[in-house]
């Protein structure tokens, strides 16, 4: 630990450094008889206790006591005044500016000795704490960090493996988030929840793990039974994913079970209507469907973005909700970016997309 | 302002009183002298005893070539402190007196003198003391 001494006479200096070092001889003692050198020192090197007489020319104890309050690294360090006997409007001036104890001229060694011993110790502790502090801190935004970057690989692990058994390609995923995200964003959700749902959004066809290859696969059209089958889909993605811990995980159960809702009710698996439909089963049909219609499929060719769009504006408040549907068309610049830029990806979403905060 | 550690009353023939008043405080206050040789060590009271001695002269021609009181209470204050610290009491009490008068505008030449004569003798004393 560093005590810094400031008193404009030697013999004072050099009195006050032989008591400090007979509180603790390993204690380091910096000597000034200049305050001015002495606040420039402590700009540098933080002193855990600072003894400043009160009288001396050109800067006085009050002066040297608001510099080193106004700065963030001496704003809670012990600082002791020396005044003379009797200074009680100066001492009660420095109590105001934040000075920690007073010592009074002449000096007594043994009571300096014991304050100073006191002073230092809680100095010690308190130095001690605000390490373990931190050091707590750190710990668990770092074991914090890991979890959610574990949960990520997992989803995106997940999601993989339901794509070896779709034609559906990593580039969908992609797309399909960017566009669910670009939809949350312009409903006004914050931040946290628009985050949430770029990340949860790849999951909304895990069920397909599920289905067999026959239909799953199948290039024509489904019949009646096998279109059942298909649509198997969403509560088994729901099932796979529901009751879990973890809040994205949670969100992708929600998103798997309602993004083949319709807005109009004609939609499975529960047929639900209107907002009874879980809003992130609202966006994500949207960002979906936008992005099946564009993509080539072994069934069928690839939409222009013309059509698809004028496919979406049609189904307004049938298929889809109005509200998403609008704040999408709304994006419609940021949409085609996504479209051409991610054509070819066979990555996934792990990160936060930085399309969403391009203007 | 200062309650000092040595009052002094209000006195009719000041000069004298005063000078009277200083003399009769002992040199050193051998109990303080005690205390601080017995926690620092034999060591470190001679090394604050040099430094008190080579700080002398420098404050000492300052407050005897002072041109104003307003220079004299600086090195008044700042001599009495370190003499009263270190034990040398009468220096410090003559000094005391030469910084009250300060304040008040006045430069008392004949505690000065008796300041500087007393300096000399205290660190006489001191340097004796077994």
């Amino acid at each position: 630990m560093r005590v810094c001494i400031i008193d404009d006479n030697q013999t004072n200096l050099k009195l006050l450094e032989c008591v400090v070092r007979e509180v603790d001889c390993a204690l380091q003692v910096d000597t000034f008889l200049d305050p001015r050198v002495a606040l420039e020192y402590c700009a540098v090197s933080t002193p855990d206790l600072v003894l400043v007489d009160f009288m001396m020319p050109d800067i006085d104890g009050h002066q040297v006591l608001r510099e080193l309050r106004s700065r963030p690294s001496t704003q809670d360090i012990p600082i002791v005044m020396i005044t003379a006997l009797g200074d009680r409007s100066i001492r009660q001036k420095a109590l105001e500016l934040g000075a920690t104890d007073f010592l009074t001229k002449p000096i007594e060694p043994y009571e300096v000795k014991a304050r100073l011993t006191n002073l230092l110790a809680l100095r010690q502790s308190h130095v001690y704490l605000q390490d373990r502090n931190q050091w707590l801190a750190d710990e668990v935004l770092l074991a914090t960090r890991t979890i959610h970057e574990r949960e990520e690989e997992l989803i995106v692990r997940l999601s993989k493996a339901a794509e070896f058994r779709d034609p559906e390609t990593g580039s969908h995923i992609v797309r399909m988030a960017h566009y669910s995200r670009i939809i949350a964003a312009g409903l006004g959700l914050n931040e946290e929840e628009c985050g949430l749902i770029y990340r949860a959004a790849p999951m909304h066809d895990v069920g397909k793990l599920g289905i067999p290859d026959r239909i799953l696969l199948k290039p024509g059209p489904l019949d009646p039974t096998e279109r059942e089958i298909m649509q198997r889909h969403a509560r088994i993605g729901h099932a796979i994913l529901a009751d879990s811990e973890s809040a994205l995980i949670r969100k992708g159960a929600e998103i798997a079970l309602s993004h083949h809702e319709r807005f109009d009710g004609s939609g499975y698996p529960n047929g639900l209507a209107g907002e009874s439909i879980p809003l992130v089963g609202r966006v994500v049909a949207v960002a979906d469907v936008f992005d099946a219609l564009t993509s080539s499929r072994p069934y069928k060719e690839a939409w222009s973005v013309e059509r698809a769009r004028a496919y979406l504006e049609e189904n307004r408040g049938t298929h889809f909700d109005p509200a998403c549907l609008d704040v999408f068309l709304a994006a419609w610049d940021e949409v085609m970016r996504i479209h051409l830029r991610c054509a070819d990806l066979k990555v996934f979403p792990t990160a936060a997309p930085d399309v969403a905060t391009s203007p | 302002m200062e309650h000092e550690r040595f009052p002094s009353e209000p006195v009719q023939n000041e000069a004298i009183v005063e000078v009277g008043r200083f003399e009769t405080v002992p040199l050193i206050d051998h109990l303080a002298v005690t205390q601080l040789r017995d926690m620092l060590g034999e060591n470190a009271w001679h090394a604050i005893l040099h430094r008190f001695c080579d700080s002398l002269p420098a404050l000492l021609s300052e407050i005897q070539n002072a041109e104003s009181s307003e220079a004299l209470q600086m090195p008044a204050h700042s001599l009495r402190g370190s003499a009263m610290n270190i034990g040398l009491v009468q220096l410090g009490f003559c000094l005391e007196q030469l910084e009250a008068k300060a304040k008040a505008g006045m430069i008392r030449r004949d505690l000065i003198m008796a300041a500087t004569e007393v300096a000399t003798r205290s660190i006489e004393a001191a340097s004796k003391l077994g």
